[in-house]
């Protein structure tokens, strides 16, 4: 097997979102991940999600040896698809340091 | 602590006929001075002193007899307890009083202590440094006569529900003090203050923080110890689990790993290929309901080019590219009848073929396959190919649900926090008591992937050391307690329900009562006993049925 054939197998955008819809249900989706001018990275959904919801990406890699980690980002709804699915666009997400380092008791 | 020392060292020498009164304690007590720091804090094995009082050194015992030299053991050992520790110093009392002179005169006492205090007359002052993590122990002197007195301690305790607050009052009551502890103060301490009473607090204090350093250390070495391969779990369930995998791992050709989305059969089936004699071979992973058919096919299989539209050239599938080690099919539950006789032939005569090729490919690869369906049922509602079931499940684990291992959680959480820690930048120590309360009420229907995304949620909006249920998403702050089987409740007896419960936990286990047992966290004999008790037959039985 030649490196471009390995290659062209691990390029799949195939991903797995989880989170809490609007419903406040846990739910798990397989996605494709997208990416474009306009909407930047997004996903589609089958179900509907909260306003700045945070969702976890994780990348399904066929070949890789090591679990990808879920990746948290902040949902943007931007339209439903013409399937009736919901497009999200997704924003990263920076953790709160608002603490000064300080020696904890 | 030093006081004591000296007063006991100073009630010996002077009653000692043959030393001078005059002399004695003044020298003792230099002598105590300049060595108890350096003789508790070294730890010394022997931590009786040398006296020089000539050009030799005389132990304690040879001044005072044997006797002596006991209750000199024994005075030590009340002086260590309270001796200087690294805790000690790192615990930051902070002073919050209007009085500038108790301010001052509080805070040179807690220096003396061995304390190094910050003291302030600001309220805001005292909430800054409480919520930048810089006190965990505060003395707040408040006015009983005010509108809310306890407005300080509501505030301080919302900014970290972890603070120690000791309220101090000139005007102590039995009800002012009821009050405070039931909004959450630590003590009650009426003014003037009790000085013994005080260091006892502060020690207790540090001991507590002391102790609680210990815990967590010790829970990072429990977490090491109990992982394995990525999977952390001590419940009898998950044991049982690793127990297996390692025993099936080094000699299975097909496994099914069956159990509910969420609960780590991925991770299972990583480290079954890890122990395996393949384990330096490739893994590949399909997630079986991810994509139709035709794309399943040319992933798994591979394709020749021109084979589709859209094949514009000749890729090989993951059977070859695993070929010679493990190929994980996820959620095969979720795949078509003509796929399943696909994969049959795969396992039956370990032979592929790309879309469009007339090529038979020979390859060698173990495969594990998983499921969150019931399988068995899925064949009988003609759903799953009843040969692949069989060929499949050869081998089965089932890996449980989180609620049925609740006791996994703690240690669960500790793994997320070091992973998001390390992720994040942050210093998360842990979760306070009420977090911890609410996950442990949650249903988790999302499993270990729930928990796993709820505490990188917190990890992320945590602004503390401590997770509180303010950080954990908003869902789970306004849960009430779990009520299990809510839906279905009905006013039964605990006999009853303890009878339908043991049931169904045996008809989940599939008759093994052994694993049943492990669930209910009962012995086999006490389950025994209930089934005779309810009126099953109870003798051994060879299909492994339940009673």
């Amino acid at each position: 097997m030649t490196n471009l054939e390995t290659q062209s197998l691990t390029q799949t955008g195939v991903v797995e979102v989880s989170g809490w819809d609007d419903h406040e249900v846990f739910f798990v989706e397989r996605s494709e991940l997208g990416w474009d001018d306009y909407a930047g990275k997004h996903v589609t959904l089958t179900r509907m999600l909260s306003e700045g919801s945070i969702i976890f990406v994780r990348l399904i890699q066929p070949m890789s040896m090591h679990r990808a980690n879920p990746i948290p980002y902040e949902a943007e709804f931007i339209g439903c698809s013409p399937e009736g699915n919901h497009q999200f666009r997704l924003n990263g997400v920076q953790p709160r340091h608002s603490r000064e380092n300080y020696t904890v008791n | 602590m030093a006081h004591f020392g000296r007063d006991f060292l100073h009630f010996f020498a002077s009653s000692h006929a043959s030393l001078p009164r005059s002399v004695t304690p003044k020298f003792l007590e230099h002598r105590f001075h300049a060595t108890d720091r350096i003789l508790l804090s070294e730890e010394r094995s022997s931590p009786r002193p040398q006296f020089r009082l000539f050009p030799v050194d005389i132990s304690v015992e040879h001044l005072f007899g044997t006797a002596v030299a006991s209750l000199w053991d024994m005075a030590y050992a009340t002086y260590k307890s309270v001796a200087i520790t690294p805790v000690q110093s790192s615990l930051t009392p902070c002073i919050f009083d209007d009085d500038p002179n108790e301010r001052d005169s509080l805070a040179h006492l807690i220096t003396d202590m061995g304390y190094e205090p910050v003291s302030t007359p600001d309220a805001e002052e005292a909430l800054r440094l409480i919520r930048m993590g810089r006190c965990r122990v505060v003395f707040a002197s408040i006015h009983l006569e005010n509108p809310d007195p306890f407005d300080f301690l509501d505030r301080a305790l919302r900014c970290d529900p972890g603070v120690h607050v000791n309220i101090m009052t000139a005007q102590y009551t039995l009800e002012g003090a009821l009050e405070a502890i039931r909004r959450g103060a630590t003590d009650f301490l009426p003014k003037p203050l009790d000085h013994v009473r005080l260091k006892r607090t502060l020690d207790e204090l540090a001991a507590l923080y002391d102790q609680r350093r210990r815990a967590r250390s010790l829970e990072e070495q429990l977490l090491k110890d109990l992982e394995f391969h990525g999977i952390v779990g001590k419940s009898p369930a998950m044991l049982e689990v690793f127990d297996f995998t390692r025993k099936v791992a080094r000699h299975y050709t097909n496994v099914l790993l069956v159990g509910p989305t969420g609960a780590g059969k991925e991770l299972v089936a990583r480290a079954i290929h890890l122990i395996s004699p393949v384990g330096q071979q490739r893994l590949a992973v399909c997630n079986c309901s991810a994509m139709v058919d035709t794309l399943l096919e040319s992933q798994l299989f591979g394709h020749v080019r021109g084979a589709f539209t859209g094949a514009t050239d000749t890729r090989p599938g993951l059977f070859e590219y695993a070929n010679g080690g493990t190929v994980f099919l996820d959620e095969v539950g979720e795949t078509s009848l003509p796929m399943q006789a696909k994969l049959l032939r795969v396992i039956q005569n370990r032979e592929i073929q790309r879309v469009g090729s007339p090529e038979v490919k020979q390859v060698n690869v173990r495969l594990i396959a998983a499921t969150n369906r019931d399988l068995r049922a899925e064949v009988l509602s003609g759903r799953f190919r009843e040969d692949l079931f069989y060929r499949l499940s050869s081998i089965q684990i089932r890996i449980p649900s989180l609620a049925e291992r609740l006791e996994d959680i703690p240690l669960l959480v500790r793994f997320f926090l070091k992973k998001y820690n390390d992720s994040y930048g942050k210093n998360i120590a842990g979760l306070t008591r009420r977090a911890q309360t609410v996950l442990l009420q949650h249903p988790w229907p999302g499993n270990v992937r729930e928990l796993e995304n709820v505490i990188s949620t917190a990890c992320i909006t945590a602004m503390g050391d401590f997770i509180d249920i303010s950080d954990l998403p908003e869902h789970l702050q306004h849960r009430g307690p779990r009520i299990a089987g809510d839906e279905d409740w009905r006013p039964l007896s605990l006999e009853d329900v303890r009878k339908v419960h043991i049931q169904k936990v045996l008809q989940m286990c599939n008759g093994s009562r052994l694993r049943a047992a492990q669930i209910l966290g009962i012995g086999r004999t006490s389950l025994y006993r209930y089934l005779k008790r309810d009126g099953y037959d109870v003798r051994p039985h060879t299909s492994g049925a339940a009673a």
